[in-house]
C-alpha cells in the first residue's frame, strides 16, 4: 500500500537506526496569575522508526503540550527536539513549518476537516500544499481512502459523514504526504466505544501498513495495550507505564 | 467629484475590512488546520489577500459597469421614472434641461476605477496580516 520516505511497509517492526523523534530536557510553563504553571519539567523521550508508542496520561498532564511541542507547533522554554535527526528547537517558523509539511502527520480528538470540501479534497489539500500537482494528489487520496473503505464516501462533505468517518478520514489526511512521524491526540475522544475501536483499528492498521512512527495520547487502557509501548507523564517528566 | 466618490468607496473598503475580519475569525479552525498541515505563514496571507482583492475587483468592476449603463441611459431612466411616479423629474421648465447630461470623462473614470481597486486591495492587508500571524496551538486549544 502506501510507503514511507524511509521504511518499506512493515508489521511492527522497530528499526535501529535515527530516532524518528528525539525530546530531551524539554521544559515549557504557561503564566498563571502571578506565578508560573510547570507543565514539562525536563521530558525526555525517543520514538524509534516504526515504533507505536501509548501517551497514557490524565488531563491536564501536559499531553497535549508535548504533541504540540513534538510537532514543532510550539517552542519549548528549554530543551532540545530531534526530529529524523535534525535539531528542531531553535528553528524559524518557517523551517518548523517545512518540517510540519514533509514529515509529521497531526490526529486530533476533533477531526478539524475543511467543512467545504469533500473527503477526497480534505487529502487533496495537504499534498497540494506540499507541492503534488492536483491529478496525483487525488490518486493517492482516493488510494489512502479505498484503503480505509471510504472510497465510496470520497464525494461527500464532513457534515455528511458519521462521526467514526470523519475520524477516519482525519487519519487519513494525517498520513497523506506519507509523513515519517504521527502524532495524535486523543483521536477518539469524541467516539463512542464501538466506534473508537473501529478507527484505532484503522489507525494501527495504517501505521503498521506504512511503518511510520506514532505517539498516540489515548486514555483507553485497552487500545494503549496494543501498542509497542506505554509512558505517561508524572510531574512533567515522561515514564514508562505498564 | 474625485473626494467624494473616494470617501464613498473608502466606507466600502471599510466593509471589506470588517467583513474579512470576520472571516478570519470564523476561519481559525481552519487556518489552524492548514497551518499543521503545513501551510506556510505567506500563503494563508495569499489566500486571503486574494479573498479581498477579489471583493474589490468584483465590486469595482460591477459599479464601473453600472455606472457605464446609468451614464449612457440617463435620459431613458430619467423618463421611465417620470412615468413610474407620475410626476416630471428635472421639469425642463423649471431646470432649462432639455434632456438629463450626463458627461462621461475617461480620465476621471480611470483614476476612480484605480483608486477603487487601491483602497479595496489596501482594505485586504489587515484581516490578511491577522491571518497568517493566527497560532495554531492557540486556535485549536478550544475546541
Amino acid at each position: 500500500m502506501m510507503t514511507a520516505k524511509s521504511a518499506q511497509p512493515t508489521a511492527s517492526a522497530i528499526v535501529e537506526g535515527v530516532p524518528t523523534l528525539e525530546l530531551v530536557g524539554i521544559t515549557r510553563a504557561f503564566a498563571e496569575g502571578q506565578g508560573r504553571l510547570e507543565i514539562l519539567t525536563g521530558a525526555d523521550f525517543t520514538l524509534h522508526p516504526g515504533e507505536i508508542v501509548g501517551l497514557v496520561a490524565p488531563s491536564g498532564t501536559g499531553k497535549s503540550t508535548l504533541l504540540q511541542i513534538a510537532g514543532l507547533l510550539e517552542k519549548p522554554d528549554s530543551g532540545d527536539i530531534r526530529v529524523c535527526g535534525r535539531a528542531c528547537a531553535t528553528l524559524d517558523d518557517a523551517a518548523r513549518t517545512a518540517i510540519r509539511r514533509s514529515d509529521i502527520g497531526f490526529v486530533y480528538q476533533f477531526h478539524h476537516l475543511l467543512p467545504e470540501f469533500t473527503a477526497v479534497e480534505n487529502l487533496v489539500v495537504p499534498q497540494m500544499i506540499a507541492g503534488l500537482g492536483r491529478s496525483d494528489a487525488r490518486e493517492r487520496a482516493m488510494a489512502l481512502l479505498a484503503y480505509l473503505k471510504l472510497d465510496n464516501r470520497a464525494s461527500h462533505l464532513p457534515a455528511e459523514l458519521s462521526g467514526g468517518e470523519r475520524q477516519r478520514v482525519a487519519i487519513a489526511r494525517a498520513v497523506a504526504n506519507a509523513p515519517r512521524l504521527l502524532l495524535a491526540d486523543e483521536p477518539t475522544g469524541n467516539l463512542d466505544p464501538k466506534t473508537s475501536h473501529y478507527v484505532y483499528d484503522a489507525l494501527l492498521a495504517l501505521v503498521r501498513g506504512t511503518g511510520l512512527s506514532a505517539l498516540i495520547a489515548t486514555h483507553n487502557m485497552e487500545i494503549a495495550a496494543r501498542m509497542d509501548r506505554r509512558i505517561t507523564l508524572a510531574d512533567g517528566k515522561v515514564v514508562p507505564r505498564d | 467629484m474625485f473626494m467624494i466618490l473616494t470617501m464613498i468607496v473608502l466606507v466600502a473598503a471599510l466593509n471589506i475590512i470588517s467583513g474579512l475580519t470576520m472571516l478570519v475569525k470564523d476561519k481559525g479552525h481552519d487556518i489552524a488546520i492548514l497551518r499543521t498541515m503545513g501551510a506556510t505563514r505567506g500563503s494563508i496571507l495569499r489566500i486571503f489577500l486574494i479573498t479581498g482583492a477579489s471583493i474589490g475587483v468584483v465590486g469595482t468592476l460591477a459599479g464601473f459597469l453600472l455606472g457605464m449603463v446609468v451614464c449612457l441611459n440617463i435620459e431613458s431612466i430619467r423618463q421611465f421614472v417620470s412615468w413610474l411616479t407620475r410626476t416630471e423629474i428635472f421639469s425642463p421648465e423649471l431646470y432649462y434641461l432639455s434632456q438629463l447630461p450626463a458627461e462621461i470623462q475617461v480620465g476621471e473614470t480611470v483614476t476612480v476605477l484605480l483608486m477603487a481597486l487601491g483602497l479595496s486591495f489596501l482594505a485586504t492587508v489587515y484581516p490578511a496580516w491577522r491571518a497568517a500571524r493566527l497560532d495554531p496551538v492557540e486556535a485549536l486549544r478550544y475546541e
